[in-house]
């Protein structure tokens, strides 16, 4: 519960700075709409970003669940090298000079 | 005036140590993609994921820092560049983005297929990232930002020279990377992969020395006001960049590892410095910007000088404690070999060199050493207790 009350605080705080301050984005010196890019394109890049910040919050929630799962069940650290063989044969196989 | 000229300088020294530290993460992810199969690239991806996971998220503070002091100091240039350069800006931040995320989920996930297709996110968005500013860069230089812009072009970053600084700019994280994976791999006594970083060193070096008289060669032909400036009053620092370059190539071909490392490094500063003062004091070529008249007030600029020298203070001992303690792998969880001596004397601080150097240590660095060596004592107690329940 409090992890999660800790994020919907964070974003209270966000909400209440970027919502209560419209519409100045530099308090009575300048309006946002003033501020803004004259560019095309806005509404397709804020979609692309909420997608892709969609698809890694999901993808860092699955990971994280996923390793609490292997932490419970105590199985063996994952293979240090990405998409490499497991360890021991690694280090028999690499034939390292020193320690 | 004054002030102006040394927030460029600032701005030019933090865009020359993202480029020095943040490009050969980049460089990393390149070397990562051309690795080779599960069992060939094992070794290298194994040195590679080792030597970037400690500080890659300390090396990619220096864009930050630049693009923070860019709109601070220089607001009108920045929003011109941003708005005229956006597409390739924004792939460059895709590019970041994907880059940290492929490289940080891909250890943590099981499944070869998986961990292959966040492995080539992280490389591919590695190659992206330094392309896309280089044409950005490239875009600046050759004078195609106006000073007031509504629209994004796309003429503005496609053209050949823009194009050949991006592609400059990947080789030179390449080089960086193979430069730096070698001297990793030195010291750690694994001479296999000397002979391979240094053979990819030699090759990068060979092929950013080419991209760099490509470039060279264009701007004689498209944009001689900026080639007599880069052959004119920056002719010491494209001397100094060449000669870095040759003497890498001498040293890696001589197998010779001290130095190699700072003589590469500095050869790109050289190249970045040799950018910035070929167009001093104009901030965008071809218009009448310069850096006193960029937007922002006096006293904005002497902030930012005496806030940089702060940060210096403050940050530059920490970066220092970071680096060092890298290069003694003390930042291996899993690894015994560098703790086990912390482990037996735990009065002695970190293992290695300090305790044969002469003159004492300052009791401030003594004190990080026996908090660094009590934390790690900490996690691998933790660790172990983990391990036996």
């Amino acid at each position: 519960m409090s992890g999660a009350a800790a994020i919907v605080a964070m974003e209270c705080g966000w909400v209440v700075t970027e919502v209560g301050r419209q519409p100045w984005v530099v308090y009575r010196l300048q309006t946002t709409t003033a501020a803004a890019t004259t560019n095309g394109g806005v509404i397709t890049s804020l979609t692309l970003v909420i997608v892709l910040y969609a698809v890694l919050g999901a993808a860092t929630l699955l990971i994280l669940r996923a390793l609490a799962r292997r932490w419970r069940r105590g199985d063996a650290e994952e293979a240090a090298v990405p998409y490499g063989p497991p360890d021991e044969r690694a280090d028999q196989a690499a034939g390292r000079a020193g320690p | 005036m004054i002030a102006a000229a040394a927030v460029g300088g600032i701005l030019l020294a933090s865009v020359s140590l993202y480029a020095v530290l943040g490009g050969a993460d980049f460089g990393g992810g390149l070397w990562d993609l051309l690795a080779g199969g599960d069992q060939r690239g094992h070794l290298p991806r194994r040195l590679i994921d080792e030597s970037i996971t400690p500080v890659w998220e300390a090396n990619h503070v220096w864009l930050v820092f630049d693009l923070v002091i860019f709109w601070t100091a220089f607001p009108d240039a920045f929003a011109a560049v941003m708005t005229v350069l956006a597409l390739p800006l924004w792939l460059a931040v895709a590019g970041i983005v994907l880059r940290g995320a492929g490289f940080a989920f891909r250890k943590e996930v099981r499944g070869l297929g998986l961990q292959r297709v966040l492995g080539a996110v992280f490389a591919f968005s590695s190659l992206l990232t330094p392309f896309f500013m280089g044409t950005v860069i490239g875009a600046i230089a050759t004078g195609q930002v106006p000073a007031h812009a509504s629209h994004a072009s796309l003429a503005a970053w496609t053209g050949v020279t823009p194009l050949l600084t991006g592609f400059l700019f990947t080789g030179a994280c390449g080089y960086l990377a193979a430069v730096y994976l070698r001297w990793e791999a030195d010291r750690r006594g694994e001479r296999s992969l000397v002979a391979y970083f240094t053979r990819r060193a030699q090759v990068a070096a060979i092929v950013t020395g080419a991209l760099s008289l490509a470039a060279l060669a264009e701007l004689h032909a498209s944009d001689p006001v900026l080639f007599s400036r880069l052959t004119g009053r920056a002719l010491p620092l494209v001397i100094v960049a060449a000669a870095s370059g040759l003497a890498v190539l001498a040293l890696l071909t001589a197998g010779r590892r001290a130095g190699v490392r700072v003589i590469a490094a500095l050869g790109v500063a050289a190249v970045i410095w040799g950018w910035g003062v070929a167009q001093y004091p104009v901030l965008l070529p071809g218009t009448g910007m310069t850096l006193s008249s960029a937007g922002a007030p006096h006293s904005t600029l002497v902030a930012i000088v005496v806030l940089a020298a702060v940060a210096a203070v403050t940050v530059g001992p920490s970066f220092a404690l970071l680096f060092s303690l890298h290069g003694r792998q003390v930042l291996h969880a899993g690894d015994g070999h560098a703790v086990t001596a912390s482990e037996d004397q735990p009065g002695a601080g970190l293992p290695g060199p300090q305790r044969g150097s002469p003159g004492q240590p300052s009791a401030a660095s003594r004190a990080a050493a026996l908090a660094m060596a009590a934390a790690v004592a900490v996690v691998r107690a933790l660790d172990r207790r983990r391990r036996e329940r």
